[in-house]
């Protein structure tokens, strides 16, 4: 019997032969994953043995100019797919199953359970802002070894967490990227859910949970039987293999669709934590304060504050970033404190509120981070075809390219591009926070009355933004 | 399909457009000096 799409939905992928086959395939995310590896080791290899110019490395320019900015595109397109293929994982993955592809039966894992407190983002995002900021204060980029280092490091821990506690804890928990990409997969129009929710009240076995001889069970330690957000979902389709009912569909949907859900069901669930809205908020501040610290403006007020406290470099840039984020937290609780009162109704209280609207922010989060990105992709990203030519800065020429000086677009063109992006982050942070708003109250008057101190703080950022992006900017290299 | 989701749709082809076809500008810019050199 065929059934009913929900509302929302335009396609579900797993009606296609091919697609089905290659979703339900074992070794699909192990293929990936390798593919992934193949390019983490040139990157370790350039690193340890390559030229130490940053600009030369290749390891450093995939990592910083090309991985680092693609991220947030991928995360807009295809939701949590790039963690399906993540490399960081795979070997805590691999010696935690004791398996490459296949289902093993033993594992090598402690299997403890996440202690209560740190099951939020909490973590993420405490290792999410050092990295941004080790990013910011030590060019990373320009230093090929440490970036490395960095990486490796984050390899271990992932191992280190996989052997202690449970299936992907790391990824669920931990995971600075996940920082990001939990709160953008929102807006995806990409979802796994379940095909039909009657099959999955009816089962009995419950295999997407627990596991069977064809799968493991969820390594995020959600339910898919009962999934309604792509916060969590990696993509592993672990789902898709174990289901005895084949009632897991990965959908083509409507855009933006988590963050303003039909029904306020969604929005109440404990999950949508305060932890992921405080997230979105503080990337809001801390976006535009690592643009303004590439700017010249940022040059001279850092030259002057230096002088003026006593303080070097360092510390002041980590106070003024750490501000920043503090700052966006407590203007955004303030508009929530404003649009409680405007509402008018007190079954909303100011938390909720912050909790809500903060989600409606993510789009213009992405835009301003996808924006500052252009910079990175598209004026500096070129140095990747020389780069490519020779790769480790050992004088080769394998493609002819080495030394050229490509200019992919014009920085105007780059600059007018960004200010584009910006605006349609904020059509769409606006959308969201509409259709947000009408689904807390039914009556529209109400409805602009409890969103207008929202649409003005996010003119407001929008506007900073654009004033932002309009200072030129300095090259990393 | 009310228009109030096409409104949305409107947007994030757009957003999502523009972002990838720019991606999509520095993919066949290495390819093109892989192919035809510089």
């Amino acid at each position: 019997m065929a059934v009913t799409k929900r509302a929302g939905v335009y396609k579900d992928l797993m009606e296609i032969g091919w697609f089905k086959r290659l979703m339900k395939w074992r070794g699909l995310q192990f293929t990936l994953q390798a593919i992934g590896l193949a390019f983490f080791g040139v990157i370790i290899y350039a690193g340890l043995f390559g030229t130490p110019k940053g600009i030369n490395n290749i390891g450093s320019t995939i990592t910083w100019l090309i991985w680092w900015a693609l991220i947030p595109v991928t995360m807009l397109v295809a939701a949590r797919g790039w963690c399906l293929a993540c490399p960081w994982i795979a070997p805590a993955n691999w010696l935690q199953r004791l398996a490459f592809w296949r289902k093993g039966k033993r594992t090598l894992s402690l299997n403890l359970k996440v202690p209560k407190f740190m099951r939020n983002f909490g973590l993420m995002l405490v290792l999410f802002l050092i990295l941004h900021w080790a990013n910011s204060n030590f060019d990373l980029a320009e230093r090929p070894e440490t970036t490395v280092y960095l990486a490796l490091g984050l390899f271990s821990l992932a191992i280190v967490v996989s052997l202690v506690f449970e299936k992907n804890s790391f990824c669920r928990y931990v995971c600075p990227v996940g920082a990001i990409i939990a709160p953008y997969s929102l807006s995806a129009p990409i979802e796994l859910r379940n095909k039909d929710a009657e099959v999955c009240r009816n089962c009995k076995t419950r295999d997407c949970v627990k596991g069977n001889e064809r799968g493991y069970a969820c390594p995020m330690m959600i339910f898919p039987y009962a999934i309604d957000r792509n916060t969590h979902c990696i993509l592993c389709t672990e789902c898709v293999k174990t289901c005895p009912n084949d009632n897991i569909s990965i959908n083509i949907r409507r855009p933006f669709l988590d963050i303003f859900k039909e029904g306020l069901g969604f929005l109440r669930t404990r999950d949508v934590s305060l932890s992921l809205s405080v997230i979105s908020v503080v990337l809001l501040g801390a976006i535009p304060f690592h643009n303004l610290e590439m700017t010249s403006v940022y040059g001279s007020l850092s030259a002057s504050l230096t002088g003026g406290l006593g303080v070097n470099e360092t510390v002041l840039q980590t106070v003024l970033f750490l501000m920043t984020g503090v700052i966006a937290v407590f203007i955004f609780l303030g508009c929530s404190w404003l649009a409680r009162r405007g509402g008018g109704d007190s079954q909303y209280g100011t938390k909720r509120i912050f909790i809500w609207f903060a989600l409606a922010f993510i789009p213009l989060a992405i835009s301003s981070h996808v924006a500052h990105n252009y910079f990175h992709l598209l004026e500096e990203g070129a140095i990747i075809i020389p780069n490519l030519s020779d790769p480790f800065g050992f004088g080769w020429n394998l493609f002819g390219t080495a030394g050229a000086s490509v200019t992919l677009l014009s920085p105007t063109i780059i600059n007018n591009l960004q200010f584009l992006t910006i605006g349609f982050g904020f059509l769409a942070s606006g959308y969201a926070m509409y259709r947000l708003s009408l689904n807390m109250f039914s009556r529209q008057g109400q409805a602009f009355r409890i969103m207008s101190p929202m649409l003005i703080l996010l003119t407001g950022i929008a506007s900073f933004y654009i004033w932002v992006l309009s200072i030129p900017m300095n090259t990393r290299f | 399909m009310s228009r109030l989701d096409n409104a949305g749709i409107s947007i994030y082809i757009g957003f999502a457009g523009l972002v990838v076809s720019l991606a999509l500008i520095l993919v066949f810019a290495i390819f093109r000096s892989i192919i035809v050199g510089v």
